[in-house]
C-alpha cells in the first residue's frame, strides 16, 4: 500500500470513529506536504466518495456524516485564507442558489449540502429557510446561477417546489436554470422528484457536487 | 366489523398481544392522529390547539376504522414548544418546528425546564383526558411523546444537538438532565390520566442518526435512568429510522414493553432480538399514501401472513402519521384485510431430536424459555457408529411422523441427506456439532489453526473416544496420530459446567497436544433452532 492509500484509509477510519482532530490534522499535514488542492482531490475526495457510498447503503450514521461535514468545513475555511486557494475562489466552478422551500425549516440537510458544494469549488448563495419560489429564481437570475437546489423535509412543503418549476418556466429559463431537489421526504417517496418537476436529486450531501456539475453541463446546452 | 372482532374489544386485544394470548385476528394500530383533522375538516391550527376538535377527529377515526389503538396528538415539535421553540401551523400537516429555542451548546446552561402541563402540553394532556373518558377499556390509549434524547432535536435543532452530542459532553449531560425531568413528569402525568402506554419515537437512538459508540457512551445511561422513573409501559417507536441493529440495547431497559419496526427491516430478525416483547409494524406509509387499495391490501396480507403465528404482534404503520393525502379507501383496505385475516392456530406439534452433545445447552435454553418444544436426545457416542445412528434416527423420525421435527445434529449419519429431505424434518445448519455451536466463520478459523475441538461431554468420556473407539491403546500412537493433523486441543467453555482442567491435562498428555480454553455461548445453536421453528411456521 502506498503512502497516499494509507493516509486515505486512516482518514476514513478517523471520521468513522468520530475523531475530528485527527481527521483534520491528517488533511492539513498532507496539504503541507503537497498542496491544498492535492489534499482535496487526492485525499479528501476519495474518502468522501467512500463515505457517500456507505451513507447511501445506510451504513453511515448522520453523526458520522456530520463529523465529515465539520472536518470539510474547517479545512475549507483554513484553505480559503491561503494564497493557494484565494484565486480559485474568485473563479468558482459554478454558481448555485440554495434554500429550503416556503414553510420548510429543516436547515440541517441543506447546510451539509452547502458545505460539500463549497468544498468542490462552487459559489453558493444560501437563502436559508422558508424561501418563496420567486426569491429562488430572482437570486439565480441576479447571480447568473445555473442551478437552483431546493431542500424540503416534509411532503406538504416539498410539493410547493412546483412553484419554483413554474417560475423558471414562466420566465423562459427552462433548461437554462436547472432545478434540483433533495431532503428526507424525497428519499422515502421516489416519485416526488418528477411530481415537483425537478431535473435531478441526490440522496445525500456528499453526492450533491456530482449532481450539480452534471446539471450545470446540461444547462450550458441551452445557451 | 366481523364477529371475531366483536368478541374482544381493542383494549383486550392489545392486552392479549402484550401477554402473548392468541387472538383470532391480528390487533390493528394505525397512527391516525393527523387523519382525524381531515375527516372532520378541522384545520390543523384549530385541531392541534383545541382538545375538543382533536377528540372529535378521533371519534371520527373510531367510527370509521375502529383501530385497536388510539393515540394522543403525534406532534413532536410540541416537545420543543414546551421549552420555548417556535412552531408553525401549516395546512394539511402537523405543526412544524420553525425556530429552536437554542441552537448552540453554550446556551444550554440558560435553558429552563418548563412545567409539564403548560402551552401545547396542556392541550395534549386535555386530549388524553378526554380520550380516556370516552374510550378507556374499549380501545388501548397510547400517548406520544419524545424521550429525553430525541426531544433535544426539537429544542436545539438537529444540527445544534448533533454538535453537542459529538463534541460537548458536559453540556450534553446538563441538557439531558433538563429534558429528562420534563420527559418523566409529562409521561407520568399521561399515566395518571389513564393512558395505557406511551410511545417514544427514537430516531436519535438508531443507527440512522448515531453510532453504537455514542449509544453506549452517552445515550444509554440517561435513557435508562429516565425510563426507570416512568410509571407505565413504554413502546420504542422507530421514529422513521431503521433501528434493528440497535434493538438489543433497548430490550431490557426498564418499562420497555415493545417496539415499532421500520418497513425496510425484517420482522423475523426483530422477533429474535426482542424475545416475547410486543412488536408493532411494519407497513410503509408511502405505500398507504400512494398505491391503489389492491396494492395496499396485498402489502397488508404479506405482513399478516408472515406474522400469523406471532401472538405478540400488532399490525401498524411504521414511521409517523398516515399522511393527510392518503385516500380513505386505502385505510379501509387495511382494516378489512386485517379484520378478515384469521391467525394460524392449528399448529402442528413439534419435537426436537438432538445429539446428547448439545444436552446441557439445549436444556439451559429451554429453561430460559428460548426453546419451548420437547427434546429427545440420542447418545453422542453414536457419532462413531454412523450406521447405527442412522437406524436409530430413522426409527425416531418414523415414530413422530405427524410432528414437525427439528434435528439438532451435524451431518453425522450415513443417511442424513435422505432424512433431512423429508417434508416434516429440518436440520440445524452446520457440518458437525462444533460448526453448529460456533457458526461457520469461527469454526473455519479454528480448523485452519489445526484445532481439535472438545466439548465438556467428550472430555469426560475421552477414554471411550480415544482408547475404546479410536483404538489408541498407548500414548505414543495417539501422539503420532493426533500430531499428524492437529496442533492443539481447544476446549469450548460454554459457561455451563466447570472446566475439567485435570481431565484436560490427562488427555493433553496422552495425545501430546497442548490445550486451550475458548469461551463461547450457545447463541448460534439457539438462533439456528429458532429459525427452523420459524421455517415451519412461515414456510420460508
Ligand atoms: C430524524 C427524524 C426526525 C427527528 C428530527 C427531525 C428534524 N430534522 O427536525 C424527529 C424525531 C424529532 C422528527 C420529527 C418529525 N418528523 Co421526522 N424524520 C426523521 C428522519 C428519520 C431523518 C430526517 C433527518 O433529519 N435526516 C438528516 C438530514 C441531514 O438529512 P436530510 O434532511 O434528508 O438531508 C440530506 C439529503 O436529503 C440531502 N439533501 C437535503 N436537502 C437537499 C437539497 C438538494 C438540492 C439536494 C440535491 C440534496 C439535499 O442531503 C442532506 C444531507 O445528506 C426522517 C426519515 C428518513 N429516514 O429520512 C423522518 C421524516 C423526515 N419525518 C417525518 C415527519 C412527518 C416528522 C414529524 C412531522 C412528525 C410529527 N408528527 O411530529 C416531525 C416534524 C419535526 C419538525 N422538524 O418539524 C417524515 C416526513 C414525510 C412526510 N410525509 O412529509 C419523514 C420523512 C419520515 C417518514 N418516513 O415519513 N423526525
Amino acid at each position: 500500500m502506498g503512502e497516499l492509500e494509507k493516509e486515505q484509509e486512516y482518514l476514513l477510519e478517523t471520521i468513522i470513529n468520530a475523531e475530528k482532530k485527527n481527521a483534520t490534522d491528517t488533511i492539513l499535514n498532507w496539504a503541507e506536504k503537497t498542496s491544498f488542492k492535492n489534499a482535496f482531490s487526492e485525499l479528501l475526495e476519495p474518502v468522501l466518495s467512500k463515505l457517500g457510498d456507505l451513507w447511501f447503503r445506510n451504513e453511515l450514521s448522520l453523526a458520522q456524516a456530520f463529523l465529515a461535514g465539520k472536518v470539510a468545513e474547517d479545512i475549507f475555511n483554513i484553505a480559503s485564507k491561503s494564497d493557494e486557494l484565494s484565486l480559485d475562489l474568485a473563479n468558482p466552478k459554478g454558481t448555485a442558489v440554495i434554500g429550503n422551500i416556503e414553510d420548510d425549516f429543516h436547515s440541517f440537510g441543506r447546510k451539509l449540502v452547502v458545505i460539500f458544494l463549497r468544498l468542490d469549488g462552487w459559489k453558493v448563495y444560501d437563502l436559508g429557510n422558508d424561501v418563496l419560489p420567486k426569491e429562488f429564481v430572482d437570486k439565480a437570475v441576479q447571480t447568473n446561477a445555473r442551478v437552483i437546489g431546493v431542500s424540503a423535509m416534509i411532503y406538504n412543503t416539498a410539493i410547493s417546489i412546483i412553484g419554483v418549476r413554474k417560475e423558471i418556466d414562466k420566465r423562459n429559463l427552462t433548461g437554462k436554470i436547472q432545478l434540483c431537489v433533495g431532503g428526507a421526504v424525497f428519499n422515502v417517496r421516489t416519485n416526488l422528484v418528477q411530481e415537483v418537476g425537478a431535473d435531478g436529486t441526490a440522496d445525500n450531501a456528499i453526492k450533491t457536487p456530482e449532481l450539480f456539475n452534471k446539471l450545470q453541463q446540461k444547462s450550458f446546452k441551452y445557451e | 366489523m366481523n364477529n371475531a372482532r366483536a368478541q374482544l374489544n381493542g383494549y383486550q386485544k392489545i392486552l392479549n398481544a402484550i401477554n402473548g394470548t392468541p387472538t383470532e385476528t391480528t390487533p390493528l394500530a394505525l397512527v391516525l392522529s393527523l387523519y382525524g383533522s381531515k375527516l372532520t375538516s378541522s384545520p390543523p391550527k384549530e385541531y392541534y390547539s383545541n382538545p375538543e376538535a382533536y377528540v372529535k377527529g378521533q371519534e371520527a377515526i373510531v367510527d370509521l376504522y375502529n383501530p385497536d389503538i388510539i393515540t394522543t396528538p403525534f406532534v413532536l415539535p410540541f416537545e420543543g414548544e414546551a421549552f420555548g421553540s417556535e412552531i408553525k401551523y401549516v395546512a394539511k400537516m402537523t405543526p412544524q418546528l420553525k425556530r429552536p429555542v437554542i441552537s448552540s451548546y453554550d446556551e444550554i446552561k440558560n435553558l429552563k425546564t418548563p412545567a409539564y402541563n403548560e402551552g401545547a402540553k396542556a392541550y395534549c394532556l386535555e386530549c388524553a383526558k378526554m380520550l380516556v373518558s370516552r374510550y378507556k377499556y374499549k380501545n388501548f390509549i397510547l400517548g406520544f411523546t419524545l424521550s429525553c434524547i430525541d426531544s433535544c432535536a426539537m429544542i436545539m435543532g438537529v444540527e445544534g444537538f448533533m454538535d453537542t452530542l459529538l463534541f460537548h459532553p458536559k453540556e450534553l449531560q446538563l441538557l439531558f438532565e433538563k429534558t429528562s425531568r420534563h420527559f418523566i413528569e409529562y409521561s407520568n402525568a399521561l399515566f395518571d390520566i389513564g393512558v395505557d402506554a406511551i410511545a417514544i419515537p427514537s430516531a436519535f437512538c438508531s443507527p440512522t442518526m448515531v453510532t453504537s459508540k455514542i449509544i453506549e457512551e452517552v445515550i444509554l445511561d440517561p435513557l435508562t435512568n429516565a425510563l426507570q422513573k416512568i410509571k407505565g409501559s413504554v413502546i420504542i417507536h422507530n421514529g422513521s429510522a431503521t433501528n434493528l441493529k440497535f434493538l438489543h440495547y433497548y430490550v431490557n431497559l426498564p418499562n420497555v414493553a415493545g417496539f415499532v419496526i421500520d418497513n425496510r427491516e425484517n420482522m423475523d430478525e426483530a422477533r429474535q432480538i426482542v424475545g416475547n416483547k410486543l412488536l408493532l409494524g411494519n407497513m410503509n406509509i408511502a405505500t398507504i399514501a400512494e398505491k391503489t387499495p389492491e396494492v395496499v391490501q396485498r402489502a397488508t396480507s404479506r405482513i399478516l401472513n408472515r406474522r400469523k403465528s406471532d401472538n405478540h404482534f400488532v399490525f401498524c404503520n411504521a414511521g409517523p402519521d398516515v399522511t393527510y393525502e392518503t385516500p380513505h379507501e386505502n385505510i379501509i383496505a387495511i382494516c378489512n384485510t386485517v379484520n378478515n385475516f384469521k391467525k394460524k392456530h392449528v399448529k402442528h406439534k413439534k419435537i426436537c431430536i438432538a445429539c446428547s452433545i448439545f444436552k446441557k445447552e439445549l436444556e439451559a435454553l429451554k429453561k430460559e424459555g428460548a426453546i419451548n418444544i420437547p427434546i429427545i436426545y440420542l447418545d453422542s457416542m453414536l457419532h462413531m457408529k454412523p450406521d447405527k445412528l442412522n437406524a436409530l434416527l430413522s426409527a425416531e423420525i418414523e415414530k413422530y411422523n405427524d410432528y414437525e421435527i427439528i434435528l439438532a445434529f451435524g451431518d453425522c449419519s450415513t443417511g442424513m441427506f435422505d432424512i433431512e429431505n423429508k417434508h416434516n424434518v429440518k436440520r440445524t445448519k452446520g457440518l458437525n456439532c462444533t460448526n453448529i455451536l460456533l457458526g461457520t466463520s469461527e469454526y473455519r478459523k479454528l480448523r485452519k489453526e489445526g484445532a481439535f475441538i472438545l466439548f465438556n461431554e467428550w472430555v469426560h468420556r475421552w477414554k471411550e473416544v480415544f482408547i475404546d473407539e479410536f483404538g489408541f491403546k498407548k500414548s505414543e500412537s495417539a501422539t503420532l496420530f493426533m500430531n499428524e493433523m492437529h496442533t492443539k486441543f481447544v476446549y469450548l467453555d460454554l459457561g455451563d459446567a466447570e472446566i475439567p482442567h485435570d481431565t484436560l491435562k490427562e488427555l493433553s498428555d496422552f495425545c501430546g497436544l497442548p490445550y486451550e480454553i475458548k469461551s463461547s455461548t450457545s447463541e448460534f445453536l439457539a438462533k439456528s433452532i429458532f429459525s427452523l421453528n420459524q421455517l415451519f411456521d412461515y414456510g420460508r
